[in-house]
């Protein structure tokens, strides 16, 4: 990774641990808990998924409206990054007009399938009330959206685990619908890590992971109290210690898989962010 | 098993055999397989039988959850032999990241292998045997092209599979949470094997905003040309669950 990441000398991670639970944050969540009860039609869907009637039950109301949220994050702030003039380098600007085109599509797409159950879009702060020079520094830039990015990986397989599994199971073609968002998040996740020097996998606890966006790879204990087969960047998985079955490295066996990050935790991430 | 509708035995001619874009019209020796099925190119659901005649593994979707591990175990174990294979002789042209790359990616799908074999227990279905005769190993833009294909088909697998994951079998919801914490690090894979072949200028590392989901049927007919071993799917979903 690079050597120097500006934000990382500056910022005191209490002060970040501050900021993550200051009132924001408990606005953004009750923004997301705010949709409706109630069931909707599927009128609006463009995509051939939906293409039927029916109704989402209210639990995956909630998990589509959280998801929601962080595409509605992810989408404004490339967009703020893609409009913003000397920002991003041209040999480096494709790669992130892609990538807010897809969170543009996401955004979209959630909506949709929401109807009028879907939550507003939220006021951001990308600097998080000034701690971050986001849109002046790339380097900043850069290293949250490999936050965003890896937390959106995370996001989306922790509400497919846990009690939200069992709506989305029974409503199948919102998980597939949700599995073909979240692997395209793996992608974008992988390349903006790259940009940064980083390997496109997360190993281990992800040590060089500056302070700011430490809770992006930390252990979710409260996920793994609720989930027995929950191990965090171990190589036991499922009972089974990978390390003692197979030849390869712990440190690539902990690469190999991509934690969830329960809704609690997420929320914490994202709601430095979210102004009202 | 919802959505699992048996064709019956539809057997089509040799003809039919996989996916034209896949295989880009190449005379493939493909060791006694006969596509028993469909061809994706006329719409018509890759389900209920799939595969050889007279199998040597046959994955029978009415086993639950199992099934789906074992066939994620062969897509691991294609994926794992392939690598396997590129880092035992690296093709020349690729630079030190790259190498890191390709030896990471194959660590990981080693790892997976390993780890699906050693879930399934008794259960698991044998070593499969490769055939990699298509591929040109000496050549980084084959071997390139190749590992796209690979990364991206066990994303779509992956995608396309979990939906007829039951989630109240013994082992619960876990069968979900695996699929999911693999499945996103083998798109950190295709986006970058995408990025060594398109360059780190290019926006190919996602060329879509929602990938694709494939049902097993499709996956095993892409899959079959690289793999010498008779497979066979029974019952195996014919359309995404509902």
């Amino acid at each position: 990774m690079s050597n120097d990441i500006p934000i990382t000398d500056t910022l005191d991670p209490e002060l970040v641990d501050h900021m993550a639970r200051r009132t924001a944050l408990r606005r953004g969540a009750a923004a997301l808990l705010a949709a409706g009860a109630g069931s909707i039609g599927f009128a609006a869907m463009t995509r051939t998924a939906f293409a039927q009637e029916g109704a989402i039950p209210q639990q995956a109301v909630d998990v589509l409206n959280f998801a929601l949220t962080l595409e509605y994050l992810e989408a404004e702030f490339y967009r703020e990054g893609n409009d913003k003039d000397g920002l991003i380098p041209d040999n480096d600007k494709e790669i992130f007009e892609t990538i807010g085109g897809h969170e543009d599509e996401h955004v979209k797409f959630l909506k949709e399938t929401l109807g009028d159950k879907a939550v507003k879009k939220p006021k951001f702060d990308f600097t998080a009330g000034g701690t971050f020079d986001t849109f002046e520094n790339y380097e900043t830039f850069r290293l949250l959206a490999i936050a965003f990015e890896d937390t959106g990986v995370r996001a989306y397989k922790g509400q497919a685990i846990a009690q939200a599994a069992k709506p989305l199971l029974a409503n199948p073609k919102l998980l597939t619908a949700a599995l073909t968002i979240h692997s395209v998040e793996g992608r974008h996740a992988a390349r903006v890590r790259q940009l940064l020097g980083f390997q496109a996998w997360i190993p281990m606890d992800f040590p060089e992971a500056p302070a700011p966006v430490k809770p992006v790879y930390a252990t979710d204990k409260e996920l793994a109290d609720e989930v027995p087969s929950f191990d965090v960047k171990t190589t036991t998985k499922y009972g089974v210690d990978v390390a003692k079955v197979s030849e390869i490295k712990p440190k690539q066996i902990t690469e190999a898989y991509d934690e969830p990050l329960g809704m609690d935790a997420v929320l914490k991430i994202a709601g430095m962010f979210i102004a009202s | 098993m919802s959505g699992t509708t048996p064709q019956g035995p539809l057997v089509i001619p040799r003809s039919g055999l996989g996916r034209r874009a896949f295989i880009s019209g190449s005379t493939v020796s493909i060791a006694g397989l006969v596509i028993i099925g469909c061809g994706d190119d006329d719409d018509e659901p890759a389900g209920g039988d799939v595969g050889a005649e007279n199998p040597e593994v046959t994955i029978d979707f009415a086993d639950g959850d199992g099934a789906i591990a074992n066939f994620a175990y062969a897509l691991e174990q294609l994926e794992a032999a392939f690598y396997m294979t590129v880092n035992g002789s690296l093709p020349s042209g690729l630079d030190r990241d790259a190498k890191q790359t390709l030896e990471d990616i194959g660590a990981h799908e080693i790892a997976h292998r390993d780890h699906l074999k050693a879930i399934l227990g008794k259960d698991a279905i044998p070593a499969l045997e490769v055939n990699f005769e298509e591929i040109d190993f000496a050549d980084k833009d084959s071997v390139l092209e190749t590992a796209r294909t690979f990364e991206d088909l066990g994303v779509s697998a992956y995608n396309g599979a979990a939906q007829f994951l039951s989630g109240d079998g013994p082992l619960g919801l876990a069968p979900l949470q695996l699929a999911g914490e693999i499945v996103s690090v083998e798109a950190r894979h295709a986006s970058a094997i995408r990025t060594l072949i398109s360059g780190n200028n290019s926006g190919d590392f996602a060329p879509n905003a929602f990938d694709e989901a494939r049902l097993p049927g499709e996956v095993l007919q892409m899959a079959a040309p690289f793999i010498k071993t008779k497979i066979a799917l029974r019952n195996a979903p014919a359309q995404a669950a509902s």
